[in-house]
Order: C-alpha cells, then structure tokens, then sequence
C-alpha cells in the first residue's frame, strides 16, 4: 500500500514536471478555420509575425501568378488590408517566405531568380529595414548554395536560422539546416539530423520561445506539421506529429503560433490544389510563454520619439546578450520578446544622449502582455541617469554583472573628453543616516574607482554619497527600498 | 496495367519552375492561375448531337397535299459519339491556343406518317399512310485548331476552325411500311406487294451520284469548358461546343418524287441546301506537362 501511494505520487511529480515543460491543451477542443481575409483563389501562406505580432507576412501568388509578399496589419484579432511589398522585395521572380525578427526591423526572405543574382536556384535574402526603407543583400555563400534554399526562420532575437534546403549533406529529399549568428555573417549551416528523414522536411517556424520548433514533413505520405522543441545542449528533441484536426489527408505547411496569443495559423491545400491560411485555436502545441516588451524611446525633454538607439536585453542570471535591437527609426518603437521567469536588463544607448539602462523581471504570470517599457534618454550635456550596478548587501564592492554598465560609461567619457561626472550614492531607509551616508559614498567611490581603473582622468570624477537622504520613491516596502538603493551619475559640463 | 500506373504517375512527375514553397517546382496545371502559360494534354470523349435540315423544291409548282414520304428528308436529328486528343498551349496570361485531332461521328435520322400511292392484290391504286423513316451516318476525322481565353481561371472559352476529313462512305438507311390497316404493299422487283420497303445504300465522294458526300468539309467551333481540378496536375474538363461547317454534300440533288407517281406522274424535284450543325458535349480528362 505504501509502496502503491509512493508511486502514485511520482506519477504525479513526472506528469507535473511534463506539464510545465511542455504545456498542452489537454482536453481542449481544437478548431481549425479559413481565414477569408488573407485567402484567396492562389497560394496563401503566412510565415511569420513581427513588431509583437501586430503585423503578418504573407506570401501569395494572388497576383500573375508570381509569388510575392505581403504585410497585413493583426490588431485585437482583426486582419487589415494586405499591402504588397515592392522595390527589391519584389525583384525577382518568385519572393516569399518571409521571416522577421519580432521588432520587424531584420528580414530574411527567399528568392528565386532576385535581380540581385544569387548562388544558384532560389536562395535567402537579408532585408533590413530602416524607416519605411529596405536594404536587400544576398545572404550569401555562407548560407545559400547553389541548390534549393528556401523558407528561412529566424529566432525572435535574430541570431538563429533555420531554413530548407535540398543541398547535398542531409538526410534526403528537403532538409532542415540550421545557422547561427556569427559576427557579422552567419555560421556554416548544419543539418537537424534529428529532424531529418528521406523525406522531404520545410517550412520550419520557430516559435517566439527559440526553442520550440514546428515544421512540414511528408515522411508519412503527405505533409503533416511536426513539433520539436530544442534541448538543454542547444539539440533539438525528438518530433512529435501533431494530431488532428491540425493534420488531414490534406498538405499542411507553416504553423506559426500567433504571439499573445493561444492560437496558431497554418496553411492548408484546398480541395482546389491551392494553399489556403487557417487559424488553429487552441495552439494544440503551445510554446513557452514568452513576454513582449514594446515601447518608444523618446527624447526625455522634448518627448520626441529617437529612432536608431540601440537597445540592448540582458539575462541577468546567465549574463547572455539575449537581444541586440534598433528603436525604429520613423517612430522610435522597439519589440522584444523574451522568455518567463528571469530577470533581464535592458539598456539604450544613442550618440549625443546619455545611456540608459533598467532592471526588470518578467515573472510566470504574464497577464500582463505585452509589456510596455517607453525609454527615455536624455541628452549627454546636464543628463542624469542611474546606473545598473549590482553590490551585495552591505558592502560596496562591485558585483561583476555591473561592469558591462561601467564599461558604457568608461565608453561614454572617453567619447566626450570634455565631460565631467557627478556619481551619486543613495541607499535605502533601513539604518541610521551615518551609517548609510558612508555606505553610499564608499559604492560611489567604487564606481569611482573602476573608471579611474579603466583610464578617466580622476580629476573629471566627483562623488556624492547622500545615504538615505534623496530616496526616489517614498515608501517602506521592499519594491520602493529596492528603487531607492541605487547610483545615478549626473554629467557636468 | 503498365500504362495505367504511368499515366497515375503522370501528374506527379509533372513540375514547373521552381517557387520559395517547391524546390521542384508546383505540379503544373493549376487552374486557379491565370497567368500560367503550361502545357496541357488532353483526352476527351462525349457525344454529339447533330441537327441537319435542307428544302425540298417541287418544280413546275406541283407539289403533293399530304407530303409524301419524301418530306422526312427536309430535316434530321441525333445523337453519335466523339472522342478526341488535344493540346492546349499557354502564350500568354489567359490566352492559349488548342489543337486537337478526334474522331467524330455524325447521324442524323427523321421519321414521319406520310403519304404514298398504294397497289392492292387487285391492281387498285390508292394513297395510304406510310411510316417513314431514314438514317443516315458519316465517320470524320476532325482536325481543329482553336484560340483559347479563360473567362475565369475555371472557364475558358475556344474559338477557331475545324475540319472534317470523311473517314469511307457514307452510309444511308431508309424503311417505309405502310398502314397495318391497309392490304396494298409496294411492287418488288419480282412482282410480289410487299408491306415494307427497306433501302440500305453506302456513297462515297467518289461515287458517280449527282451530288455525292463531300470530302471534307470546314467550319467553325465556338467552346466552352469548365476545370474541375482532380489533383495537382490534373483536371476534369467538360466542355460544350458548337459545329458550324459547310455541307456534309457537294451540290444538290436533282431528283423525282415518285411516291405518287401512279396518280399524279413523277414529281421533279430538288433537294437543296443540306446543312449539319452540331452540339458536342464532350468530358475530358487534362495533364499539365509544363
């Protein structure tokens, strides 16, 4: 009896731990419905969403025949109207399968016969965006080969690529290859051997999370959509078919899961032979829940939004750059995605404004989501900004996760020789003011030390402590004493 | 069963350039793209439906009151198979030309109570109701050439010339009977009445007849086909054509009414005119090779 209970319990413990890893809808009822707006007598497919999801890439050979991308608005579950893609988007004489980072500012697409030649057959093309303008390159030898390169997918953050490809190397037929961010190009493509079969395998989509990755295979007589989701050593896992209604006698290809969203868009062949857009709601498979953090960077003093800033995502806990991004230029929004339960930094940097960096944690709980975080920077001359420096409790030794913010500021007044910094200590409201006054001024003369250390001129350094004097929010819970410890740095002229 | 499995095959094989979503490129034909320019085969089969008509003149105004069972010839009607293999061959975004080669069967029949002089055992003549009916059957090659414009990417519409090759003779069935109520018959070549009377006759162009078949014969063919996509590569495709072509006789035909010839003398008289259009209904079964 005690035995039978003991293992009752680790069933319990083995599907609670199941659940959480790989979260199902159980029990839920799956719909599978056309989407009339985005459908159209041609191939209709949409492979992927950008700026949080508010916008969808579709590709449609609705016009001559040619197949050709499109932008179509997705707000509050209402589809806009499509906008075709022109000028070296359009230039070849296929173009589609368009893949986006989520801030909709990177874009890797393929091609068959682009006017800006190629490597062979169809290959992948880079887009970047700056405003409404686009700047297309090939991808390169790098990544395209002289074979089918096809129907790339980018990872949220931009730094993985996975695409199709019947080069010679894999498993037969189509393959999945897989590419990552190296520099300034990308690494040599590996197969998904895992992934792989004699058959033909294509139209991956990797979900915002980066790791749950979806994907067409015909290895079972038609194409069905397969899941797969990557493991703790970067390998992706043993793929799982998806049921129906997801997967008919019918060819299914792109399930890309709708951000926010617990639902899922695919492309079905009709009984017409054409490719039509469905919606599969619930997401049978769902990735992990990501949070989307948006918002606008803005000039601190006149409100104006700041294109080009460069903002960067932190995990605290690891210390990995998850994410290296541009606000926009025209509107100087800015669309990240990132995973639940950690803690990050986020920093934006821009010529002629001081830096500015935050720590914020992004819980199980995403409610709230997307997350809007404006930035604001304010211009290097009499700017103020608090730096993201970590201590431990009661000490004034910095902790190593503050140097890459030192380093900007080290960064920032070798750029301008002229400039002159004011750092200031504050601490919390617990102690007597003696005591805290010192323990401020002994952080600010650490942060002292480090730039003196890497080069500043000690003459153009000052430092304050003011203890518990000038706290930033009045209160006594721990949120407002976590605010109110700090160091802020204040530019003098 | 070997070409069976090849023909299933076909469609598969059968692949255009290569897209972003193909590396092989769409299994061609697809009927919902109006721009693509493929090559297309097909076999079709059907029936045609075939309406002849000419007049008959009495010269000299006379003209026998009822009709004679000569007045069944004014007109003719029916049904007879067609099949055919064609091509369709994409020139531009919507626009294709077609060429097919078939095989075409033309009957036409009519048949009528008219009313003939009638020899009783006792030498009496009198007019008496006769049924009467005729047959007639030409084979054609048909060759045709037509310019094809697709209304929707399912409809399209063809129109061009065609040309009918006559494959043999023509073949000619008459049968007249007279009234089961009458006990006259027509005088056999042996001197016996018989009741019914049948003539079976096979003409060629060549045959030294006043106006013997033609040849061949041109015309034109206005189409309408409908693509019902089966699977990738693959359609279904009926379609309804109508024939306008030159007459199936070269000349007319300069004759005598002799129906009641031993009452009122053998009637002069032409047949004049002889027209054949046809209706084809035909269903067929379309490959994409391009």
């Amino acid at each position: 009896m005690r035995t039978a209970a003991v293992l009752a319990c680790i069933g319990c413990a083995v599907a609670f731990v199941h659940a959480q890893v790989t979260p199902r809808a159980v029990g839920r009822t799956v719909q599978v419905v056309p989407v009339p707006e985005l459908n159209s007598s041609a191939d209709d497919f949409v492979t992927g969403f950008a700026r949080g999801g508010r916008e969808a890439y579709l590709t449609s050979s609705r016009a001559g025949n040619r197949q050709r991308l499109y932008r179509v608005s997705y707000e509050q579950g209402r589809w806009g109207e499509l906008e075709r893609l022109g000028g070296e988007l359009s230039d070849a004489t296929h173009v589609g399968a368009a893949t986006l980072t989520i801030d909709g500012n990177l874009m890797v697409f393929a091609a068959f016969q682009h006017e800006l030649g190629g490597q062979g057959r169809t290959d992948l093309y880079i887009a970047e965006r700056r405003g409404k303008r686009w700047t297309v390159r090939n991808a390169g030898a790098g990544v395209n080969s002289s074979y089918w390169d096809s129907q790339p997918c980018l990872s949220a953050d931009g730094e993985l690529l996975i695409f199709a490809s019947d080069r010679p190397g894999g498993a037969g037929g189509t393959d999945l290859w897989m590419s990552r961010r190296q520099g300034g190009g990308w690494s040599a493509p590996m197969p998904l051997s895992r992934l792989n079969t004699a058959a033909d395998e294509m139209a991956p989509v990797l979900a915002p999370d980066g790791r749950t990755l979806y994907f067409a295979s015909n290895r079972d007589g038609n194409f069905d959509i397969f899941v797969s989701r990557m493991q703790q050593d970067g390998t992706f896992g043993r793929p799982e078919k998806l049921a129906a209604p997801v997967n008919t006698s019918a060819d299914e290809f792109f399930f890309v899961p709708i951000p926010g969203e617990d639902a899922a868009l695919l492309s079905r062949a009709t009984a017409a032979g054409d490719l039509d857009v469905f919606r599969v709601v619930p997401n049978p498979e769902p990735p992990e829940p990501v949070l989307t953090v948006q918002g606008t960077v803005l000039d601190a003093r006149s409100n104006e939004p700041l294109g080009g800033a460069v903002i960067t995502i932190t995990d605290l806990r690891t210390r990995r750059k998850l994410a290296e991004l541009y606000s926009d230029e025209e509107t100087g929004q800015y669309y990240v995605a990132l995973p639940s339960g950690r803690s990050y930094s986020i920093t934006a940097s821009r010529e002629g404004y001081l830096f500015y960096s935050e720590r914020f944690d992004v819980g199980r709980d995403l409610r709230q989501n997307p997350l809007t975080k404006d930035i604001l920077l304010t211009p290097i001359e009499g700017g103020r900004t608090r730096l993201l420096v970590f201590f431990d409790f009661d000490k004034a030794e910095l902790k190593e996760e503050s140097f890459p913010e030192l380093d900007r500021l080290v960064e920032l007044l070798r750029a301008y020789p002229n400039l002159r910094v004011l750092i200031e200590g504050h601490t919390d409201d617990v102690g007597t003011d003696e005591y805290n006054d010192r323990l401020s001024q002994r952080r600010a003369d650490a942060v002292k030390q480090y730039l003196v250390q890497n080069g500043i001129d000690a003459r153009r350094i000052e430092t304050k402590g003011w203890g518990r004097r000038k706290p930033l929010v009045r209160g006594t819970t721990e949120e407002a004493r976590a605010q109110n410890r700090r160091v802020e740095i204040q530019l003098l002229p | 069963m070997r070409w069976r499995c090849a023909l299933a095959l076909l469609p598969l094989l059968l692949y255009a350039q290569e897209d972003v979503l193909r590396p092989r490129g769409a299994p061609v034909f697809e009927p919902w793209t109006e721009a693509r320019t493929p090559i297309r085969l097909g076999l079709e089969g059907g029936i045609s439906w075939n309406s002849a008509s000419q007049s008959i003149n009495y010269y000299a105004g006379v003209q026998p009151t009822p009709p004679t069972p000569m007045d069944i010839f004014k007109s003719g009607s029916g049904i007879s198979p067609a099949a055919a293999a064609a091509v369709d061959i994409g020139i531009a975004p919507k626009l294709g030309l077609q060429f097919k080669l078939g095989y075409e069967q033309k009957k036409w029949s009519n048949s009528g109570t008219k009313i003939a002089d009638c020899e009783d055992p006792f030498g009496n003549v009198s007019p008496v109701s006769v049924q009467s009916h005729y047959t007639v059957q030409a084979n054609y090659l048909a060759i045709g050439a037509a310019l094809r414009y697709d209304l929707t990417p399912q409809l399209w519409l063809t129109v061009g010339p065609v040309y009918h090759r006559l494959l043999g003779k023509v073949r000619q069935t008459e049968r007249y009977e007279v009234d089961p109520n009458s006990d006259c018959g027509f005088p056999g070549p042996d001197g016996n009445l018989y009741r019914v009377l049948e003539i079976e006759a096979e003409i060629g162009p060549d045959d030294p007849v006043s106006a013997p078949p033609s040849g061949g014969r041109f015309g034109a063919e206005l189409g309408i086909g409908y693509r019902i996509p089966l699977s990738p590569g693959l359609e279904l495709v009926p379609r309804l054509s109508g024939q306008l072509l030159s007459s199936p006789r070269n000349g007319d035909v300069d004759t005598r009414d002799w129906w009641r010839g031993p009452t009122l003398g053998p009637l002069p008289v032409q047949w004049k005119g002889l027209s054949l259009y046809s209706v084809l209904l035909t269903v067929g079964v379309w490959f994409t090779i391009q």
